[in-house]
C-alpha cells in the first residue's frame, strides 16, 4: 500500500465517521435567522429555509471570500442564480417543494443511517427524471422507468409525488416503492453493504442472478436462447463454469454487464 | 379487553370487504389504538430480492417478516417490540396479505419454493 493509498483510507475512514455523526437541524424562518445561516462555520448544521426568498438574504449576508461548512436545504425553488454561490459557501445544497414533514425530517439528519433515506425530490417531466435527496443531502436521480406499474396495474403518478415513512418510502399518488428496492437497483455502493452484511449468508454468482431476476421480475422463461432448466442450474450453482455466451444473454437482458453480475 | 370496539368494527369488517376493489399499497387496517404508531404494508415497489414480505413500520423503524417462512427477515429492530395485537391481525389476514403480494408481483409468488424450475 502506497503513502497515498494509505491517506486516501484515512480520509475516507473520516469521512465515513463524519457521515454517521448526527446532523443538527436549524430552521431557518427569519431574516436573522437567514444572517446566522450566513455566518455559521459549524459543519454539522442542516439549515432549513422555509421560504426562497430567505435564501436571497442569506446569499446577501455571505462575506467573501467565504470558508465552506454545513448544509443548506431550501423548501421551495430558488432562483437558479443563487446556486453557485450557495454551493461555493455549504457542502451541499438541496432543494425542493417536496420534502419530509418537519419531525420527519429532522429524524433522518439525525440518523445515522440517512444516507439509505431520502429526504425529498424533483420530479422533472421532461426528461423523466426525478432527482432524489438522500439524508446525507447528496443527489441520487433515478430514471421513470424505475417505478413499473405493479402487475395488477397500480401505476405511479409522477405529478404527485412524496417523501413518507421517515424517509423510507416513495409515494407517487397511489403507487407507493420501498427506498431499499430502489437503492438495490440503482445503486452500487448500497448492493455492496448489502453484500457485505450477507457475506455469511449467500454470495454466489447464481444467487446474485436469481436476485437480480427477481428484482427486474422476470422468469426463467424470459431469457431467449436459455433453456430455464439450465438458469435454473446456474442460479443453484450446479454449473461449476457457465459458458461465456449464456452468461452474455443473462446479464443482456437483466441490464447490466457480465462483469456486474455478481455484485447483485 | 377486545382489540376493536363494535362500531370501529363494522368500519373494519367493511373495510375489508373492499380489499378485492383497493388497488393501492396495501396498507392493512389497524385499530384506532394501534394505527397512530404502527402501520402494515405490502408496497407496489418492493425488494424482490428477499423473500415475499409485509412490511411492519412504527415512526423510522421497520421490521420486514417473510410471508413464506414467516420469520423476519432482519435482526434489527429487536422483534419482540412489536405487540402482539400487531402480529396477531398479521397472522388473522394472513392471506389476504399473500394475495396481495401475488397479485402485485406474480413472479415472485409467495408459495414458490427455491429452486422451482418453474419461474
Amino acid at each position: 500500500m502506497t503513502p497515498t493509498d494509505l491517506m486516501s483510507n484515512e480520509q475516507s475512514k473520516a469521512e465515513t465517521a463524519f457521515n454517521r455523526e448526527p446532523l443538527a437541524a436549524r430552521w431557518v424562518d427569519r431574516m436573522s435567522d437567514a444572517e446566522q445561516a450566513a455566518h455559521s462555520q459549524d459543519r454539522h448544521t442542516v439549515w432549513i429555509v422555509r421560504r426562497a426568498q430567505l435564501a436571497d438574504r442569506l446569499v446577501c449576508e455571505l462575506e467573501w471570500p467565504t470558508k465552506r461548512s454545513g448544509y443548506v436545504v431550501i423548501m421551495g425553488s430558488p432562483r437558479p442564480e443563487l446556486l453557485p454561490a450557495l454551493m461555493r459557501r455549504f457542502e451541499r445544497v438541496a432543494y425542493s417543494t417536496d420534502f419530509l414533514p418537519r419531525q420527519e425530517l429532522e429524524d433522518v439528519l439525525q440518523s445515522s443511517d440517512r444516507r439509505e433515506r431520502f429526504v425529498g425530490g424533483i420530479v422533472d417531466r421532461s426528461t423523466k427524471t426525478i432527482t432524489l435527496w438522500r439524508g446525507d443531502l447528496t443527489p441520487f436521480v433515478v430514471p421513470f422507468s424505475a417505478f413499473t406499474p405493479t402487475a395488477n396495474d397500480i401505476r405511479p403518478n409522477f405529478g404527485k409525488f412524496s417523501v413518507s415513512d421517515y424517509g423510507h418510502t416513495l409515494r407517487f399518488g397511489p403507487y407507493e416503492a420501498a427506498t431499499d428496492a430502489v437503492l438495490y437497483e440503482y445503486d452500487p455502493e448500497f448492493r455492496r453493504r448489502l453484500n457485505e452484511k450477507r457475506r455469511l449468508e449467500e454470495q454466489t454468482l447464481g444467487a446474485s442472478i436469481r436476485r437480480l431476476r427477481k428484482q427486474r421480475q422476470l422468469t426463467r422463461n424470459d431469457f431467449h436462447g436459455v433453456d430455464p432448466k439450465t438458469l435454473s442450474r446456474i442460479e443453484r450453482n450446479e454449473v461449476h463454469k457457465p459458458q461465456e455466451a449464456t452468461l452474455r444473454i443473462i446479464a443482456k437482458r437483466l441490464g447490466v454487464s457480465v462483469e456486474d453480475l455478481t455484485s447483485y | 379487553m377486545p382489540l376493536f370496539d363494535p362500531i370501529e368494527k363494522r368500519a373494519y369488517n367493511a373495510l375489508t370487504r373492499e380489499w378485492r376493489e383497493i388497488s393501492m399499497p396495501f396498507d392493512l387496517p389497524l385499530p384506532k389504538k394501534l394505527r397512530s404508531l404502527w402501520k402494515v404494508k405490502v408496497q407496489d415497489k418492493e425488494a424482490l430480492y428477499e423473500e415475499p414480505h409485509v412490511t411492519i413500520w412504527r415512526k423510522a423503524s421497520k421490521w420486514r417478516y417473510s410471508l413464506r417462512s414467516r420469520a423476519f427477515l432482519d435482526k434489527k429492530p429487536d422483534p419482540g417490540e412489536i405487540p402482539k395485537e400487531v402480529m396477531d391481525l398479521i397472522h388473522e389476514n394472513f392471506d389476504e396479505l399473500i394475495r396481495q403480494w401475488d397479485e402485485r408481483f406474480p413472479t415472485n409468488r409467495v408459495a414458490e419454493e427455491d429452486g422451482d424450475d418453474s419461474n
